[in-house]
């Protein structure tokens, strides 16, 4: 049966049977979330991978519900069908069509390493607004049922954690244990003794993607917004129970360049990239990744 | 030639009057930018706007390397030359110039841990670099990072203003934490 090939940035969030995951990881066998020619979501799996390696143009795409990262040559799903990627500017009236963390398949196999793929080992906590003090209590219990160390510094304005990370093995850790977590390492607002507002700087791509995954995977319902929006510097992702709509708008596209591949997935259609559709092409025929010249901006907080 | 804002109205119809009338009579040309309304007393293209905001700012910053708001705004504000923008509008210019990539920003923490930005220019960018990787270093090595240890910018420029911002910035990207506004503390 012909598949379909589909490029995927390796900083793109895939989701996959056993919860959110990068592109990088995934491999010949997993499986993926798309929604296929009728309409429907279901599962698909990757026949084989086929890693080009090469540095391309990528294309970052900020929305209310997280940042999805694609190709530049990469076409999503819209309210009026195909648009190509590089179709799309700041503040665009297109809107692309979003699927709801509640409506994407259940997570399967919740057994999950805590913090994977995350670089950072310090976190600052902001203690003058009351977060560091409603974390703390929080951060300590876990980590030590971890059986990582940690060690803590206190200023006027901050808790500092730094974590001693450790591989950590036969622990039963779900995506509602990381939530926990990274709401509580991750914490900047809170209201009546909750983490109500996360934050990650635009430098933290995988701090702010696992982040995104916890909530994509164990449906929490919540909102992104880039601030400032003139030139975002980092995210704030806010808990609340609004209505998920069909379609959003892309509020920032910023260009940079990435490692991609190519995979080939068994049924053609549309796989969940974020919360976004990226379409699939039919055949075996397989575009070429074409090594990208400079990108104009820089990549990351700085710019 | 003045550009400003409905808070500009004194400046922009001196006879008084309506703003929006007035540029639906044709007297004031209007321009919505990031969301707000900017009027000119001539009829302008919205591009020569931007490009006098552009100078206006590169000729600060091309003096202090970093500057942030409300700072920047008034000083560019006095030294648009060709078309005279008001401080009320200016800091809408610069935010337009900033989503074009015609000026960029670094990351700061206010009080209440709310992002701001300390602007800078295309052409400093790599000065910028420096400075943060020095810092990153230093504070790696030693215990405090003052404003001293920075070294001296390629383009000779006055002023301690950006060095504080270089440290402040740090601090953002939790580097370590700044105490008394001049010294980055390692953690």
């Amino acid at each position: 049966m012909v598949g379909a090939h589909i490029v995927i940035p390796h900083d793109a969030l895939l989701i996959a049977a056993h919860g959110p995951c990068p592109g990088d990881v995934v491999e010949a066998g997993t499986q993926l979330a798309m929604v296929d020619r009728a309409g429907s979501i279901c599962l698909t799996e990757v026949r084989r991978v086929i890693d080009e390696g090469s540095q391309v143009p990528i294309r970052r795409l900020l929305t209310r519900f997280g940042d999805a990262v694609v190709t530049a040559e990469a076409k999503l799903i819209g309210s009026r069908g195909v648009v190509p990627a590089s179709d799309l500017v700041d503040g665009d009236s297109t809107t692309l069509e979003m699927v709801a963390p509640g409506d994407m398949p259940r997570v399967v196999n919740e057994r999950r390493q805590p913090l994977e793929g995350i670089e950072e080992t310090t976190f600052a906590i902001p203690r003058e607004n009351g977060t560091a003090e409603v974390v703390a209590g929080h951060l300590e219990q876990v980590l030590r049922q971890l059986k990582l160390r940690w060690e803590t510094t206190e200023t006027e304005r901050w808790l500092r954690f730094r974590l001693d990370k450790s591989p950590t093995t036969d622990i039963s850790w779900t995506w509602s244990d990381e939530l926990a977590l990274m709401r509580s390492l991750c914490g900047w607002e809170t209201e009546e003794g909750e983490v109500v507002t996360t934050r990650a700087r635009m430098d933290q791509p995988s701090l702010r993607q696992r982040l995104l995954a916890a909530h994509i995977a164990t449906c929490e319902p919540f909102s992104v917004s880039w601030v400032p929006g003139y030139h975002p510097v980092e995210c704030r992702v806010t808990i609340g129970d609004r209505p998920v709509p069909a379609y959003v708008k892309v509020l920032r596209v910023l260009d940079e360049i990435g490692s991609a591949r190519t995979i080939e997935i068994t049924d053609p259609g549309s796989l969940i990239t974020s919360t976004l559709l990226l379409h699939a092409d039919k055949g075996a025929s397989r575009r070429s990744l074409r090594p990208a010249r400079p990108a104009s901006r820089p990549r990351g907080g700085l710019g | 030639m003045v550009v400003g804002t409905s808070r500009d109205a004194d400046v922009l119809l001196p006879s008084g009057g309506d703003l929006n009338d007035a540029a639906g009579a044709g007297d004031l040309a209007r321009y919505k930018v990031r969301g707000r309304w900017l009027f000119a007393t001539s009829n302008l293209a919205l591009g020569q706007v931007i490009s006098e905001a552009e100078q206006a700012c590169a000729s600060c910053l091309e003096d202090w390397l970093l500057g942030t708001n409300p700072f920047l705004s008034n000083a560019a504000a006095r030294r648009a030359d060709h078309i005279e923008i008001t401080r009320s509008a200016m800091p809408v210019l610069i935010q337009e110039l900033c989503l074009r990539g015609q000026l960029h920003g670094l990351g700061i923490m206010n009080r209440e841990y709310q992002p701001f930005l300390a602007f800078f220019r295309k052409d400093d960018r790599d000065e910028i670099l420096r400075q943060l990787s020095v810092a990153r270093d230093l504070v790696t090595r030693r215990e405090i990072v003052g404003w001293r240890d920075l070294p001296s910018p390629e383009v000779a420029r006055p002023g301690k203003a950006w060095r504080l911002l270089i440290l402040a910035h740090a601090e953002y990207l939790g580097l370590g934490w700044v105490r008394d506004r001049r010294e980055l503390v390692s953690w």
